[in-house]
């Protein structure tokens, strides 16, 4: 880890089920800065340091990213694909988090490596707690890959 | 040589009555006298003469007689020689008769009548024995013969008698007059001695006279074919020929002078010399004579039939009796022949009677001699009433072509068959078939015409029937015989095929099918058809038939056999399947819509399945907002803001809350739809352990009695199965809450069929009448303060099991819990088999 500051990417079209769950996030004690997009394009852009994320270091990955499968323009199988079948890209730990309980869902993600699935639960308070779980989790208990992991 | 002898003696006698009469006549009548002896004594020669004649004729017509019998018997026609020689010794004596008459002219005239009886006679024979001879050799035809004959015979005999009788009384007048003489020649006795001398002059004379007519008659007899015997009226034999010594083994000397029972058995002897009287002079005293038949006896002691004609025979001054004896041994034998013949006839007459046809036998002038009981029954005309009749005037027969033609056609070809019209008795119509058939003797003389008829008029009615029946079908018919030509066809083939019948019949059945079925290999599928012209029995074949226009139309064909009196034909009956080819085509048609449909619809289901899914999928998003930012808006409210409004708050979220739930369950229940079932042997009592462990952990507080039976092992989908006993259980556990303890019960009900679970509670129970309403969506049988629930646990539960092929159903009371059944259709039945395919790769079941 550099002395940059790590972020996380949440990718979700969903500008209220964004703000919810950056809430909740940050009210679970997550101090790390949440970048959200709202589409897959956004997405691969802002991985890949192109389009309005042309800016951006390609040097400073984020630190986990949330993936809604549920996405305009490039659905989230396809971004996962992306993720995960570039170097650059692929030792981040991609968490679906999505509404779909669908078995091909789950099995197409897995398939691809994704690193863990979480269904977002209808009900509010579960929702919540599903969300400081997981913050605690991936913020909090999980290293994140070294620099080297980045390697090819 | 009695009788001759003592005629003789009398003959000499009355010379010598004459000679003394000469000799006592005077002497001036001496020469008158002289003259008239003369000329009685030439008279007197003259009447034997023409007695002996008359014998001759009748001994020649006897003859004749027993030579045309024999020819009969025989049919040899050697033995006709005899009758030759009788009938021109007939002739002979008939003719010496007429000169020896010539001064009388009554005998001329009598033999003027004679002759042509005589001829008559010998016709008759010769027709007794034709008739004997014929094959339809009729008792009552000769018996009418053998009247015709005797009356003949018997005239012949009048006329002889009249001639002797005349004859003999001339002598008498002649005899009487030279006894008149007699007292004058006494008288006379100056010349006796010349008188005598020229008297035995004349004796001597007549003796001469009489040993050559002796010897005429003797010459006779041993010519004679039969064997002859001559007895006198006491039965002493006095005369035999060389035929008799021969048939019967004796010698002449041992004959003669014996009596006549020397040559019959023991048996015929009895009372014999009363009897003989009556058998042999009795007969003997006709004055033709008779024929007796009687058994002979030889001197050997052996037996032999004979026959024996008998006749008188006057010889002046003694009745004698001659007697013909023939053995009838072949004769009687030939007759028993004949009888035997005679019976088989009419066996076979019998036979014929029981024919049901009409057997005639007719002459060819129509008259009917013959006439079976089958034509009685035909006819109603009894034998008695058709015999002798005339049969085309009795039956007013009705004939195709002129009769002159059918009976041209008898005589030429020897037969005739056709169609008639007869009439009954009763003046009904019968129609017959007809067969003639000439009939005719050995020596091809036509005798008549038999004829056969078969009453038809019922096989006609029959033949009628049939027709109409064959025209009203529906079906077209056609009738065709092994070799494929056309004998019959109804109505519908030629409206089918556009021919008229004529252009159909006896042609080829091939005409009405199209050329490439016209192909008489046997490896054409459907050239079987056309192949040998035995098509499949009872099979229906389908292929196309031709019109006559060329058009072609689909056609349905049944062959059966017709077993005829022609031999075995084949009958097709042609269904045109134009209209149902077209049905079927439309079924197919629909089908396949259907089909199509089908496919829609299992589409059209799954996205409607789809939908749901992705509704209750879609709705989550919103509802957790509602209730997230309704949460965030209540945490941050101010202490002091109105209750009432975080009552409202309240009240949002939780709305939400339980519209969650029933989107959640529902989302569940639209995922059992379209999940492929993973069918594995599960044991059931594990799968409630599972579910008990879960549920137990929720309800610590609770006093419940479980009571889990053995339950069996399923094919299943196990994590289906354990939701449905999931919600069961829980069901349960949430019905009993006000029970102290509650008892909830798991086990399998005893029976047959398929296994079947039960879920029993102590709870709250159900109304019955609510029972349709347990399984559906969102369907709640008591309030939601009472008993939490969304209504979709049971819904989700029937999905399952009837996803498996089985069914569920309850059975509760008010107040006094609830039952719920179900079963799992047994393996392989109704379970989803795309799921047990699947068993292997899905190892991982969803929940």
């Amino acid at each position: 880890m550099t002395g940059h500051e790590m972020a996380i990417l949440l990718i979700e079209d969903d500008p209220r089920d964004a703000r919810l769950t950056v809430r909740e996030l940050q009210s679970g004690n997550v101090k790390t800065r949440i970048d959200v997009v709202h589409d897959g394009e956004q997405a691969l852009d802002y991985l890949f340091c192109r389009g309005a994320y042309s800016e951006r270091s390609p040097d400073h990955p984020p630190q986990l990213i949330l993936l809604d499968l549920k996405l305009p323009k490039v659905d989230g199988l396809q971004v996962l694909r992306e993720i995960k079948s570039r170097a650059e890209t692929r030792p981040i730990p991609v968490v679906a988090l999505t509404s779909s309980r669908e078995e091909k869902d789950m099995v197409a993600c897995y398939q691809l490596g994704v690193n863990s699935y979480i269904q977002k639960p209808v009900d509010f308070e579960q929702f919540r707690e599903t969300i400081k779980t997981l913050g605690l989790y991936w913020i909090k208990l999980n290293e994140p890959p070294p620099e080297k992991a980045f390697q090819a | 040589m009695r009788p001759v002898k003592s005629s003789l003696e009398m003959k000499i006698g009355i010379t010598i009555v004459l000679g003394v009469a000469v000799l006592i006549a005077t002497a001036w009548v001496q020469y008158r006298t002289t003259k008239e002896a003369t000329k009685a004594a030439y008279w007197v020669d003259h009447t034997h003469q023409i007695l002996g004649s008359f014998t001759e004729a009748l001994l020649a017509a006897t003859r004749s007689q027993n030579a045309v019998r024999g020819y009969a018997i025989t049919g040899d026609p050697a033995v006709l020689a005899p009758r030759e020689a009788a009938i021109s010794e007939l002739g002979k004596s008939l003719r010496r008769t007429r000169e020896l008459t010539a001064d009388n002219p009554r005998q001329q005239a009598r033999l003027d009548t004679l002759n042509p009886i005589v001829n008559q006679l010998f016709a008759i024979q010769w027709e007794m024995a034709d008739e004997r001879k014929s094959p339809g050799h009729s008792l009552e035809r000769e018996a009418i013969l053998v009247e015709r004959g005797k009356r003949i015979a018997d005239e012949m005999r009048r006329v002889i008698d009249e001639m002797r009788n005349e004859e003999t009384q001339l002598l008498q007048g002649r005899e009487k007059r030279a006894t008149g003489i007699a007292p004058v020649v006494i008288a006379l006795g100056s010349f006796s001695v010349l008188t005598i001398f020229i008297a035995s002059g004349l004796v001597f004379r007549q003796v001469r006279l009489l040993s050559r007519a002796e010897r005429q008659f003797r010459q006779i007899l041993e010519a004679a074919p039969d064997a002859v015997v001559v007895i006198n009226q006491e039965g002493g034999i006095v005369l035999v020929n060389a035929q008799l010594e021969k048939l019967f083994g004796y010698r002449r000397d041992q004959l003669v002078g014996s009596e006549i029972e020397m040559l019959i058995p023991e048996r015929f002897r009895q009372g014999r010399p009363g009897h003989r009287k009556s058998l042999f002079s009795g007969a003997a005293a006709q004055p033709t004579g008779a024929v007796l038949e009687l058994d002979a006896r030889r001197s050997d002691g052996s037996e032999f039939p004979m026959e024996i004609s008998l006749s008188p025979l006057d010889t002046g001054d003694a009745l004698l009796i001659s007697g013909a004896i023939r053995d009838v041994t072949e004769h009687k034998r030939v007759e028993e022949q004949l009888r035997a013949q005679a019976a088989a006839l009419q066996q076979q007459a019998s036979l014929l009677d029981v024919a049901h046809d009409a057997i005639i036998v007719r002459e060819f002038g129509g008259e009917i001699r013959f006439w079976n009981r089958g034509a009685e029954s035909i006819y109603g005309w009894s034998k008695a009433e058709a015999i002798g009749q005339i049969s085309h005037t009795l039956l007013q027969t009705e004939y195709p072509q002129p009769m002159s033609e059918v009976e041209a056609a008898v005589r030429l070809d020897g037969r005739w068959e056709g169609e008639l019209i007869h009439v009954r008795r009763d003046g009904s119509r019968v129609m017959v078939a007809s067969r003639k058939v000439l009939q005719q003797d050995e020596r091809g003389n036509v005798l008549g015409i038999l004829e056969i008829n078969t009453d038809i008029t019922g096989r006609n009615q029959a033949e009628e029937k049939f027709r109409q029946l064959l025209e009203g079908a529906p079906d077209a018919i056609v009738v065709f015989d092994h070799e494929g030509k056309m004998v019959l066809v109804n109505a519908q083939v030629e409206r089918l095929f556009g021919y008229q019948r004529d252009e159909l019949l006896d042609r080829q059945i091939e005409m009405l099918v199209p050329e490439r079925f016209r192909q008489l290999s046997p490896e054409h599928p459907d050239g079987v058809f056309l192949g040998p012209h035995s098509p499949p029995m009872a099979a229906s074949l389908e292929l196309f038939g031709l019109r006559r226009d060329g058009v072609e139309f689909p056609v349905e064909i049944i062959f059966s056999p017709l077993e005829t009196r022609e031999g075995t034909l084949v009958s097709g009956s042609i269904r045109d399947i134009t209209q149902r080819k077209r049905a079927e085509e439309e079924i197919r048609n629909l089908n396949r819509g259907l089909q199509d449909g089908n496919a829609e619809l299992a589409a059209s289901n799954k996205e409607l399945e789809a939908f749901t899914y992705s509704i209750a999928h879609d709705l989550r998003a919103p509802l957790r907002h509602i209730q997230g930012f309704s949460k965030l808006l209540a945490e941050d409210l101010r202490d002091e803001t109105d209750p009432a409004i975080r009552e409202y708050l309240r009240d949002i979220v939780g709305s939400t809350h339980d519209m969650g739930r029933m989107v959640d369950d529902l989302l569940a229940l639209a995922r059992i739809g379209r999940q492929e079932l993973t069918i594995q042997v599960t044991g059931l009592n594990s799968l409630v352990e599972e579910v008990l462990k879960d549920i137990k952990r929720d309800i610590a507080d609770r006093d419940i009695e479980w009571k889990i039976g053995d339950l069996p092992y399923l094919d299943c989908d196990a994590g289906l199965l354990k939701q449905v006993f999931a919600n069961l259980l829980s069901n349960a556990v949430k019905y009993t809450r006000p029970r102290k303890p509650a008892l909830i019960e798991v086990g399998q009900v005893k029976g047959e069929g398929p296994p079947t679970i039960f879920v029993r509670d102590n709870g709250v129970g159900f109304n019955m009448k609510y029972a349709d309403k347990l399984f559906g969506v969102f369907q709640r049988l008591h309030r939601k303060e009472e008993f939490d629930g969304t209504g979709v646990g049971l819904a989700t539960v029937q999905r399952i099991v009837q996803k498996h092929g089985g069914a569920i159903w309850a059975e509760a009371e008010l107040d006094r819990g609830a039952t719920f059944f179900f079963n799992l259709a047994v393996s392989g039945t109704g379970v989803d088999s795309k799921g047990k395919h699947d068993r292997s790769r899905n190892g991982n079941s969803v929940n």
